[in-house]
């Protein structure tokens, strides 16, 4: 078994509200956290206790690219960086929700190892479920 | 022989119509072609006065003149310089060159004269005076020496000069002031090799106006060879019109320029600030469906009014968009309105009201209402509190914005500052640019250079200020007319 912690990165109150939702009814995914910057993240990402070996451990990281501070691509960059010293879960999924369909943002969004896919604002339930496939990519 | 006699066979064998007249003024003799000339019989105007051949016009002078010459006899042109006319015995006028020379007869002085018929030349000279007067192109000849010979009337009209009023004149007149040194060295060393070419090769030529006023020409230059020397006609063309031209284009160019990045901005601001809020809208309509089915009507009635809330900001924003659209860089409106309610709704349309982990403060130090274009102070107000929000730094406990405004000597002045990240010193002379993207929290690269365009527009200014990582803060000030003033 595995265990699917969520993280919900958008400085936008309503934006998470809808994502929020539209993932707790899924009920594909175990705890939902929200951030509202991304250095707010990476401290509540790195806080977590990635340690336990059993289950295994998923992130599955909803981020925005526009906030204040770090914005959605250097959050992610600041992550990896990070990764290569401390603990971190089994697997990372990062897909990047954001209300900017720019294609400058998405040739962007594929230099980063950890992210998996891009979608607009806002996810419908076709969606969450083919997020939920890239979180088990062998299908297990 | 006498004295008579012995020039009597040269004049008869002359073809060049001579006369010999005495102190008195008295001819002695006058060969056939003198005659002819002057439309006499032959012999006819033997012991006439030479006065009969001058036209009425100088004839009372002429006995003083002839009495000067023969004070100081000397071989020389007659009227040397001079338009010298003869009447005839019809007293048709005709233009004559003279040629004058003392022959001494024991104590008496007579004058051996040489006529020239120059009509046809005259005729010539006028005729090409006419041609060059009918030329659209200023016209100006010049002697070796610099000396204006002849002008157009082309030429005086766009010098702003009278009939003949250049003539005889040191050309440098026409040249503007600061080439007046150097000039007379250019024409000298043309004189030595001329050829028809360009004046000024590629570089911007500008003829000087009697006023002063310094006109861009093209000149052309082409020597001519003359009986009396040495020539250079300089065809001048008036680009006055050509360049007024062109930097009407240049205008028209910045202005369409202008015209681009408004529109880029406004599909930027289409695309993006209101296809997020009918995002948002759709996601929240999806959760109240759900939320129907399973009867939860608090969390669909609570939804149902954030929708409303978000559709209506929306629906202002167009309507301000397209405001800004169809002005262009035209005047909007003047309107009455509070300038602190507006930055209010500013606020809440931006960070969406309640979830904002920014704090405003606000320093009003005009009283309101304020009277000026609403939708361009919006524009202005939306950028710089848009830009605050967004360059706040996360390091800090706090993101505080400061919006702080004064009235003073007829200006609104607003300042808009934050507790951000700041503008590197390296970037401070870029933050104004169109399409500059300082880094990835920048816009579109327009608002900034959109808000000093509008800015300008309206008289005002627009400076900052900023220490990295201190913060930024951003200044305007609008001139309000004295009718808005309360």
């Amino acid at each position: 078994m595995s265990e699917v912690t969520v993280f919900l990165v958008n400085d936008e109150k309503l934006d998470r509200y809808v994502a929020y939702r539209r993932i707790a009814k899924s009920g594909f995914f175990g705890e939902i956290l929200e951030a509202l910057s991304g250095d707010l993240f990476l401290e509540q990402f790195f806080s977590q206790d990635w340690k336990a070996v059993s289950p295994e451990r998923v992130a599955l990281i909803f981020m925005d690219i526009n906030m204040p501070g770090l914005n959605g691509f250097e959050t992610l960059e600041e992550l990896e960086r990070r990764l290569e010293t401390e603990c971190g879960p089994d697997r990372i999924v990062a897909i990047f929700l954001t209300s900017s369909n720019n294609p400058s943002d998405r040739e962007r969004a594929k230099g980063l190892k950890v992210v998996k896919g891009y979608f607009t604002n806002p996810m419908n339930d076709e969606d969450v479920e083919h997020i939920h496939t890239l979180c088990f990519p062998k299908g297990d | 022989m006498s004295f008579v006699e012995k020039y009597r066979l040269a004049f008869e064998i002359s073809p060049v119509p001579m006369l010999l007249a005495s102190m008195s003024g008295e001819i002695l003799l006058a060969n056939s072609g003198f005659h002819e000339l002057f439309e006499y019989d032959d012999g006819e105007l033997l012991n006439q006065t030479v006065d009969v051949l001058v036209p009425d016009a100088v004839r009372s002078q002429h006995p003083e003149l002839r009495d000067a010459y023969y004070r100081v006899p000397t071989k020389r042109s007659m009227g040397a310089g001079r338009e010298l006319n003869g009447v005839t015995k019809s007293g048709k006028i005709i233009a004559l060159e003279l040629g004058l020379e003392p022959v001494k007869n024991g104590d008496e002085t007579w004058a051996l004269v040489a006529a020239i018929d120059i009509r046809q030349r005259k005729s010539h000279e006028e005729r090409m005076h006419l041609a060059m007067n009918a030329a659209a192109s200023a016209m100006v000849m010049v002697n070796e020496s610099g000396g204006i010979v002849f002008v157009n009337m082309a030429a005086e009209k766009l010098f702003g000069y009278a009939n003949g009023d250049l003539l005889n004149r040191p050309v440098e007149l026409l040249v503007p002031d600061e080439f007046h040194r150097s000039h007379p060295v250019y024409v000298g060393s043309y004189m030595t090799a001329s050829e028809t070419r360009r004046m000024g090769a590629g570089r911007d030529l500008f003829a000087r106006h009697r006023n002063g006023a310094k006109i861009p020409v093209g000149i052309t230059l082409t020597p001519v060879d003359s009986p009396d020397g040495k020539l250079v006609m300089s065809t001048i063309i008036d680009l006055s019109e050509r360049v007024a031209a062109m930097e009407a284009l240049a205008d028209k160019s910045r202005e369409l320029e202008a015209l681009n990045v408004e529109l880029s901005h406004f599909a930027y601001s289409a695309s993006h600030d209101l296809k997020a809020p009918l995002s948002s809208i759709a996601g929240l309509l999806a959760i109240c469906l759900e939320d129907l089915e399973e009867n939860n009507h608090d969390e669909v009635r609570k939804n149902l009014k954030t929708i409303l809330e978000i559709s209506g900001r929306s629906a202002k924003k167009v309507e301000g968009i397209l405001k800004i659209a169809r002005a262009g860089h035209e005047k909007l409106p003047i309107e009455r309105f509070s300038l602190e309610e507006t930055i209010r709704e500013i606020w809440i349309d931006l960070t969406g009201g309640t979830n904002s982990d920014t704090q405003l403060v606000l320093v009003m130090g005009h009283s309101d209402p304020v009277s000026t274009e609403l939708g361009t102070l919006k524009l202005i107000l939306e950028n710089l509190i848009s830009n605050a929000l967004r360059y706040g730094d996360p390091a800090k406990p706090t993101h505080e914005i400061h919006v702080s405004s004064l009235f003073e000597a007829g200006f609104l002045s607003v300042t808009v500052a934050d507790n951000g990240i700041g503008i590197p010193e390296k970037n401070k002379s870029e933050v104004m640019q169109m399409f500059r993207r300082i880094n990835e929290k920048s816009g579109d690269g327009l608002g900034l250079a959109l808000v000093r365009k509008q800015i300008d527009r309206m008289g005002g200014t627009l400076t900052f200020t900023s220490t990295e990582g201190e913060g930024a803060e951003f200044s305007f000030s609008l001139p309000l007319s004295e009718a808005s003033r309360v």
